[in-house]
């Protein structure tokens, strides 16, 4: 039968996540990014990152011999929503291992897995993603960095940016042109290499939600034909497999919880509850439903079934409900919501972070617009 | 987790898609009239089917919502829902849905409880949005169940309630995407135009949203009636109002019957929210 039930096994796990995110809290108040980062889950932190490698949390889904621990998808999911209940920043823990390190399990070459996956998985080696550019945002295939073979290495040109996690990141991976004749999406490849490998330039600019973007030059950057993950102009596949990954944001699902039981335990301390009890059960109803489309999608994964579409409904789902949370809960609370940055406030000065940052949840990793496409044709089968 | 629905309930939405086989609702009514849709002949079969036995036990849920789901499709009258999970029509803010010949009523009271009541005055028929056969009475309560009984009552009226929801969404859905694969303009079917593809988009994330919570239904041990019925029973009019869109005039036409989705859609929600409102 359908059963959405967590297992004993589940529940277990997020009791071990949920401890492990409450011994990590000293560390995160101690972090001024912490406190104005409006949408943690797109917060940077590599102290964080190493103790979640130390604990075993990273690489959850992959083989024991690799450094994961053999869970699936759906539990990873649920892990990742707890982790998002307590804040923890967790963007290069997603970006090096859900979104990259899984793309490199399923698509990298025995030699690149064994190299790579053990140090993500350790927490000790860290992934920014240069997929966008400045003439290839939505339209990701018209994309122009390139790369030109020459003996066993690729050299690359190129401008990235929208690129997060960049400054901290050790390593990036790069969506690149390696054929200008074949038809747009079969000319792209996808390369990994050292951010400090000669030529890359960062520069990091802070943005709406509290932390940074970065943009990346690329002038001949010398890339070792290893580090091709996929096959040599198939790397659209490999792009597509890792935005289903990147999609599933249990992780925001768990901060707009923490946001929801905050806002409801206030409204009760101040007499506010009885008033707004019915927006508090539509919003409850709506994350309930965003959490279900969250682990529907990873399900699909596991199966190895499309989850195009699935994955684009979680993602914009969680997307619409952060930005309707954030009005709400400013609406509700009235001018204590406004609190933005003080962990002395009402849920901790996060509703106001939440407003600014919630702005860019309909933009970043697939526009709504670009969702609702994907939805419409790989979905419905609209044309 | 398992994200599959079981052979067994399938069978079960097979029966009641059976028992349901050419009922529909009138597609032509008179608008602003009295109606009432309950259909005894369509309560017998369904009954056959077991479905007279929702509020029996929690192991029942399953099949609530894979019933749920059908009645939902097949716009089918609500007091199917009522009667099988709560024991009669339901009776809330001075009012009953198909209560015209009830002698009993279902009740809600404060935090999740439930009494049974009989009417005190002649039920006096109320114009009305959608078929539901409202009427205005007074009541007198009876007897309150205990709360372990109240509870299980509200379990399966809340699952299978959150089903028909999705069911009505489920087919204003395919109804739609069917109209715009084949309605032509511009030299091409509608389905081809970005604005049409956004909004049928949106309608399929509320429709699988609303399915995987019915489901989930079954096994989530919360307050009840549950508060995502309020989100659920607002998605479910999103679906059929872009449902109207998308059909353009065709759909405000009584004929296609499209309006019975839209109808049912706020009458359910609006109901749904005046039981959550009551029994909170």
């Amino acid at each position: 039968m359908m059963d959405l039930a967590f297992t004993d096994e589940q529940v277990a796990l997020r009791s071990e996540a949920h401890t492990f995110s409450e011994s990590l809290r000293p560390l995160l108040v101690a972090d001024p990014e912490w406190q104005r980062q409006g949408m943690l889950s797109d917060g940077d932190s590599k102290e964080v990152t190493r103790e979640l490698g130390r604990a075993g949390w990273i690489g959850m889904t992959w083989r024991r011999d690799i450094g994961g621990r053999g869970l699936s998808h759906v539990d990873a999911a649920l892990v990742e929503d707890m982790f998002g209940y307590h804040w923890l920043p967790l963007s290069l823990y997603l970006l090096s291992y859900k979104t990259i390190g899984c793309a490199i399990e399923r698509f990298g070459s025995p030699e690149l897995k064994e190299r790579l996956l053990p140090p993500i998985a350790r927490g000790e080696l860290t992934f920014c993603q240069g997929f966008s550019e400045p003439g290839a945002g939505s339209d990701l295939a018209s994309l122009t960095s390139r790369a030109v073979r020459r003996g066993n290495r690729f050299v690359v040109h190129g401008h990235k940016i929208w690129t997060s996690s960049a400054w901290l990141a050790d390593w990036i991976y790069l969506a690149v042109r390696t054929s200008s004749r074949a038809t747009r999406h079969r000319g792209i490849s996808v390369l990994v290499a050292p951010i400090d490998t000669p030529g890359i330039e960062v520069r990091r600019f802070p943005v709406l939600g509290g932390g940074y973007l970065c943009e990346v030059f690329l002038d001949g950057v010398e890339v070792e034909a290893a580090n091709l993950v996929g096959e040599l102009g198939r790397g659209w596949e490999v792009v597509m497999h890792t935005l289903d990954f990147e999609r599933i944001t249990a992780e925001k699902l768990g901060g707009l919880a923490w946001i929801l039981d905050g806002l409801e335990r206030r409204l009760a301390e101040t007499d506010r509850l009885e008033q707004a009890w019915r927006r508090i059960g539509a919003l409850r109803g709506e994350l309930a439903g965003a959490r279900l489309l969250s682990l529907r999608a990873a399900d699909l994964l596991d199966r190895g079934e499309p989850a195009a579409a699935a994955s684009a409904m979680a993602k914009l789902a969680g997307a619409r409900l952060a930005q309707r949370l954030a009005r709400e809960a400013i609406d509700l609370l009235g001018l204590e919501g406004l609190s933005d940055g003080d962990l002395t406030a009402p849920l901790e000065g996060r509703v106001g972070g939440l407003y600014r940052a919630s702005i860019g949840s309909t933009i970043s990793g697939g526009s709504a617009e670009i969702l609702q496409i994907v939805i419409a044709r790989r979905g419905l089968g609209l044309r | 987790m398992r994200f599959d629905v079981s052979d067994e309930h399938r069978l079960f939405a097979d029966s009641v898609r059976s028992a349901i086989g050419d009922w529909e609702p009138p597609r032509d009514p008179d608008l602003g009239g009295w109606h009432d849709d309950r259909d005894d002949a369509l309560a017998e079969r369904l009954a056959a089917t077991g479905w007279a036995e929702l509020w029996a036990g929690s192991d029942l849920l399953g099949p609530a919502v894979a019933g749920g789901l059908e009645l939902g499709r097949a716009v089918a009258p609500a007091c199917l829902i009522d009667e099988a999970a709560l024991g009669a029509p339901l009776a809330v803010e001075g009012r009953a849905r198909h209560g015209l010949q009830a002698k009993s009523l279902a009740l809600p009271l404060r935090r999740g409880g439930l009494a049974l009541g009989t009417p005190t005055s002649d039920p006096q028929p109320e114009l009305s949005l959608d078929g539901s056969g409202t009427v205005l009475l007074d009541v007198s309560i009876g007897g309150e169940l205990e709360p372990v009984a109240a509870h299980a009552c509200w379990s399966a009226w809340s699952a299978a309630t959150l089903a028909y929801l999705a069911g009505l969404a489920v087919r204003a859905l395919e109804l739609t995407v069917e109209h715009a694969r084949t309605r032509e303009q511009f030299g091409g079917p509608i389905a081809a135009i970005p604005a049409v593809q956004s909004r049928l988009a949106d309608a399929a994330l509320a429709v699988d949203a609303l399915t995987l919570l019915a489901w989930s239904s079954i096994s989530d041990e919360r307050s009840l009636p549950a508060p995502e019925l309020l989100w659920a029973g607002a998605s479910c009019c999103e679906v059929t109002a872009s449902a109207h869109q998308v059909h353009g005039a065709i759909g405000f036409a009584l004929e296609t019957g499209l309006h019975r989705y839209y109808r049912r859609a706020r009458a359910m929600h609006t109901w749904t929210a005046a039981v959550c409102a009551a029994t909170h």
